[in-house]
C-alpha cells in the first residue's frame, strides 16, 4: 500500500509540474484548444442539422430503389481529410506533452 | 556482504558471464576491470536484479538479492542516467528518501547537492539537466539513503572533472566509513589508489581477482608495471 502512495504522490508531483509547465507556456495549449474546437463544432454541426430536419420535415430524396441518395466521393473526402486533420493534431499533444 | 556463486547469464547462446564465483567482504572496496563487451556491466546488472541471471546464486548480506531485505541493502549507480524528466532535482532526492525511509533527508540532501554543485538546480526538472547532471543526480540519489552495498558502473563516464574528482574524493569517505564497494570502470587510475582488490574480466572470465600488488606478483615482472600494463597483459588477445 505505501508503494503505491509512493508512487501516487510522484505522480501528483510530475502532474503538477506539467500544470507548471502550461502555465509557463499557455501556447502549449493550442493544439487542446483545436481539438476541443473541433469536436465542439462538429456536434454542433450536427445538432443544427438535426434541427432542420425536425422543423422542415422533408422527405429525404430517394433515388429508383427507394434508398436515399448517398455521395460516397464527398464522404470519402470529408473521412480522409478529417482522418489526417486528427492525425496531426494527435502529434501536435504528442509533441506539447 | 555479496556473494556471488557460479553465475551465468545466456544471451541465446552466448555467455556473456561464463559460471563466475566472487565475494566481497563487508569494508571492502573491488574494481572491477575488463574490456568492452567483458561482461562486467551484464554482471552488475544481474547483482542487482535488473537483468535476470540464468544460472547460479547471488547473495547480498545473507539475503537473496532479489529479496527486499536484500534492497535495502545497496544502491546502483547505471552507466546510463535515467531521471524522471519532469521532477525536479529536489522531488528525485525526496522521492527517492520516502521509498528508502530516510529521515532528515533534507540535511543530506543539501550536502550531496552543495558536493556536485547541484544546489542551483534543486528546482531544475530532469528533462533540462544535460547528461553529466542527470549522473550527478543519479548519484545523489544512491547516496541518499546511506547503504552498506555500492554498485558503480562506469561512475565516471560524462562527468566533468571537478565531478570526476569529487566522486573520487567519496569513494574515499566511503570506504573510511566501511561501506563496500563494487566500481566497474574503464578508468584504471581511478579505482588504482582506493580499490582494496581488482577484478578482471573478459569474455565472461575471471582472469584475475587480488590485490593489486598480488597481481603484479603473478602477471608482471617489472616492479615498476602499473596497472594499466597487468590489465593489458591480462586482456591481451593471443
Amino acid at each position: 500500500m505505501y508503494e503505491i502512495k509512493l508512487l501516487l504522490r510522484k505522480d501528483l508531483w510530475i502532474l503538477k509540474n506539467n500544470l507548471l509547465l502550461i502555465l509557463r507556456n499557455p501556447l502549449r495549449l493550442i493544439p487542446y484548444a483545436v481539438l476541443v474546437g473541433y469536436f465542439f463544432f462538429i456536434y454542433s454541426m450536427r445538432m443544427k442539422r438535426r434541427d432542420e430536419d425536425g422543423l422542415s420535415d422533408q422527405i429525404p430524396e430517394f433515388d429508383v430503389h427507394g434508398l436515399p441518395q448517398v455521395d460516397f466521393a464527398l464522404q470519402n473526402i470529408l473521412g480522409g481529410i478529417t482522418v489526417l486533420a486528427l492525425g496531426f493534431l494527435i502529434y501536435q499533444l504528442y509533441r506539447a506533452t | 556482504m555479496l556473494n556471488v556463486s557460479n553465475l551465468v547469464k545466456r544471451y541465446g547462446k552466448q555467455n556473456a558471464v561464463n559460471n563466475i564465483s566472487f565475494q566481497l567482504d563487508g569494508g571492502e572496496v573491488v574494481g572491477l576491470l575488463g574490456p568492452n563487451g567483458a561482461g562486467k556491466s551484464t554482471t552488475m546488472k544481474c547483482i542487482v536484479g535488473l537483468l535476470r541471471k540464468t544460472s547460479g546464486e547471488i547473495t547480498i548480506g545473507g539475503y537473496d538479492h532479489l529479496s527486499v531485505e536484500a534492497k535495502k541493502l545497496f544502491s546502483f549507480i547505471p552507466e546510463t542516467p535515467y531521471v524522471y524528466d519532469l521532477l525536479t532535482v529536489q522531488e528525485h532526492l525526496q522521492f527517492i528518501a520516502q521509498a528508502y525511509g530516510v529521515k532528515n533527508w533534507k540535511e543530506r540532501g543539501g550536502e550531496l547537492l552543495e558536493i556536485y554543485d547541484l544546489t542551483d538546480k534543486a528546482n531544475k526538472l530532469g528533462r533540462d539537466l544535460s547528461k553529466g547532471m542527470k549522473q550527478k543526480v543519479s548519484i545523489c540519489c544512491a547516496l541518499l539513503p546511506d547503504p552498506q552495498l555500492l554498485f558503480f558502473d562506469e561512475p565516471m563516464i560524462g562527468l566533468d572533472p571537478k565531478a570526476i574528482k569529487n566522486t573520487k574524493r567519496i569513494f574515499k569517505e566511503l570506504k573510511e566509513a566501511g561501506k563496500t564497494i563494487l566500481v566497474s570502470t574503464h578508468l584504471i587510475d581511478s579505482v588504482e589508489t582506493i580499490a582494496d582488490r581488482i577484478m578482471i574480466l573478459k569474455d565472461g572470465n575471471i582472469l584475475g581477482n587480488d590485490t593489486i600488488s598480488n597481481l603484479k606478483e603473478q602477471f608482471v615482472n617489472d616492479e615498476n608495471e602499473s596497472l594499466e600494463d597487468i590489465f593489458l597483459e591480462l586482456t591481451k588477445d593471443v
